[in-house]
């Protein structure tokens, strides 16, 4: 008797979850499942023009595009040295500034709000920053470095082949790292005040502590944090497409920004689809690599 | 906060340099980081730009709001700010009592149909932009809403489910379940528990998914460039580019325009942002 009960009560309860997945399910099938689908179809097709069917036969035309003479390989660089040097600062900016924001002091509040402006600001917005900091005769970039003797002249940052890349790094970095310092401060006041005491009357110092105790108990936080925003750097590419798009000479020209030109300005959406398909692979493989022990 | 540091055993002294050292790394960061909003302002207000271009402040005759009133006199700009809000406040509605939803289910019911759903949202994160926008901009113009702004909300929320649906069921993770039982038993129900015991005590954790929300939703730029086309339908996001269209080198507009475009972000962020450390805290980052 009492075990019927508790198969329906069990029954119920998965009724329920179901129900409340549904929307959620519905909408993201919705939004992924038919494009996926139809970017699929057309990497495999002779297609100037996306369709739901074709009359061609398929081919593989436009993945071999894609390995041919190395094409992939310019794109897929610009990607690694963005997302890896812009992951890499905006993750130790953020760990820098929520160490120094957790601290007790007067107008800590104030503070926290102040660092953490960059985040809430457009990314269209920041971009049409970057512009304005590195341009050659009002940027305060340019003014600054010439002053201090680092530059010899005022340099436009946008159409230098070494400047270019750094210029959006550090736009991007600027705009990326409150992001960590949120979800890491977030994560320090997780962590139980035992830990400290324990640690203090074993006579443990600053750097012992913030080794010992700190830095493993953020490894979750940061781990998620890095995959969240590498996943999103793959992915987005506005700033890249305001500021310099992909000039020049491609050094910033990532895989994201490589598909986007392709398909609205050099109208291949067939090709831009194959590209887009590795794109997806790229990120997958990542997020394994990334989550292999970890739960979601 | 709820850390308290004890270094009654650390001299006075030391207490003290660590102290100065503290406001020395606080105001270092916050100049560094704060100096590209600064020239912005700067930039703004100097009428005579290009006469001292690295003037580290404007002189007094030069001051001038000139810009600002350009901004507001170009056509649409009201209609643009109308948008984002209507944009943003549309993706709220729809995406938190979703994610809600979706974040309870996850965070109670561990099962191969909640996991299988979990990894599809996901999946949705990874997708490249520049994938999305070719077949989406077909489907939209075959049902006939492009130009809509429910473009934009189906857009945003696919886009901001999968954090959203992750902090929030960190969050219910967090809530002890003993109250829910304990209501189920008393004759709420499974249903009743979850509305009335549950949900309330998950607001802090709501709030922080709404902060993320706005923020993703007033700043998207690739989709409102692409589904909107009549500048009378643009946001926020897509009108600064083109000011910077038509107004190239003309830089004191730009600024002007830059600022006041991100200003009701802003303020909104400042009451918000410390649900966010909070909602995040409660539960989402112990994993």
């Amino acid at each position: 008797m009492q075990h019927t009960q508790r198969l329906t009560r069990s029954g119920q309860k998965r009724l329920m979850a179901l129900m409340l997945m549904l929307p959620t399910a519905a909408i993201t099938l919705f939004i992924v499942g038919y494009p996926t689908y139809v970017i699929i179809q057309g990497s495999l097709h002779d297609a100037r023009i996306l369709r739901l069917s074709y009359d061609s036969p398929l081919t593989l035309e436009n993945y071999v595009r894609f390995f041919s003479n190395w094409r992939f390989l310019k794109p897929l660089i610009a990607t690694l040295i963005y997302t890896t040097n812009v992951t890499a600062f905006t993750c130790l900016i953020g760990l820098g500034s929520a160490l120094l924001l957790n601290r007790s002091f007067v107008g800590r509040a104030i503070a926290r709000g102040l660092a953490l402006l960059p985040w809430p600001i457009p990314m269209s917005i920041v971009a049409l920053m970057t512009l304005l900091v590195t341009d050659p005769s009002v940027g305060i970039l340019n003014h600054a470095l010439t002053r201090m003797g680092l530059f010899a002249r005022p340099e436009s940052w946008v159409s230098s082949p070494s400047l270019a890349m750094i210029a959006v790094s550090l736009a991007s970095i600027w705009k990326g790292y409150p992001f960590f310092t949120i979800i890491l401060l977030a994560g320090l006041q997780a962590i139980p005040i035992h830990l400290y005491e324990a640690a203090h009357i074993d006579g443990a110092d600053a750097w012992q502590r913030l080794r010992h105790i700190t830095l493993p108990s953020l490894r979750p936080v940061i781990k998620i944090g890095i995959l969240l925003q590498m996943l999103w750097l793959i992915k987005d590419f506005t700033l890249l497409l305001i500021v310099t798009n992909g000039g020049p000479g491609g050094t910033t020209e990532t895989l994201g920004l490589h598909v986007y030109r392709n398909a609205f300005e050099f109208f291949r959406m067939d090709y831009a689809a194959a590209a887009g398909v590795m794109v997806l692979l790229l990120a997958l493989i990542l997020s394994i690599l990334v989550l292999r022990n970890t739960e979601i | 906060m709820r850390r308290k540091a004890h270094p009654m055993s650390v001299p006075h002294t030391s207490r003290r340099i660590s102290r100065i050292l503290t406001y020395l790394a606080v105001i270092f960061m916050l100049a560094c980081m704060l100096s590209p909003l600064f020239w912005l302002l700067r930039v703004s207000l100097d009428e005579n730009l290009f006469d001292h271009p690295a003037a580290l402040w404007p002189p007094a005759d030069s001051i001038g709001f000139s810009a600002y009133r350009t901004v507001f006199g170009e056509p649409y700009v009201i209609n643009w700010y109308l948008n984002s809000i209507y944009v943003t406040g549309l993706t709220l509605l729809v995406t938190i009592p979703i994610s809600t939803m979706a974040g309870y289910a996850l965070s109670r019911y561990r099962r191969k149909e909640t996991v299988a759903i979990s990894g599809l949202i996901l999946l949705a994160r990874m997708l490249p932009m520049s994938l999305l926008v070719i077949p989406l901009y077909v489907l939209f113009s075959k049902i006939g809403i492009l130009n809509n702004p429910i473009c934009l909300v189906l857009a945003n929320t696919t886009f901001a489910i999968p954090f959203c649906v992750w902090l929030l069921k960190g969050f219910f993770d967090a809530l002890p379940t003993e109250l829910e039982e304990a209501a189920e038993v008393d004759g709420c129900g499974l249903w009743g528990s979850f509305l009335r015991i549950t949900l309330p005590l998950a607001l802090p954790g709501i709030a922080a998914a709404a902060t993320y929300l706005s923020v993703v939703s007033w700043s998207e730029y690739i989709f409102a460039r692409t589904f909107m086309t009549h500048p009378r339908t643009w946001t926020l996001a897509v009108g600064a580019i083109a000011f910077r269209q038509q107004y190239l080198a003309n830089w004191n507009t730009i600024a002007a325009a830059s600022l006041v475009f991100m200003v009701p972000l802003l303020i909104l962020f400042a009451f918000l942002q410390r649900y966010l450390v909070q909602g995040l805290s409660a539960g989402a980052v112990k994993g």
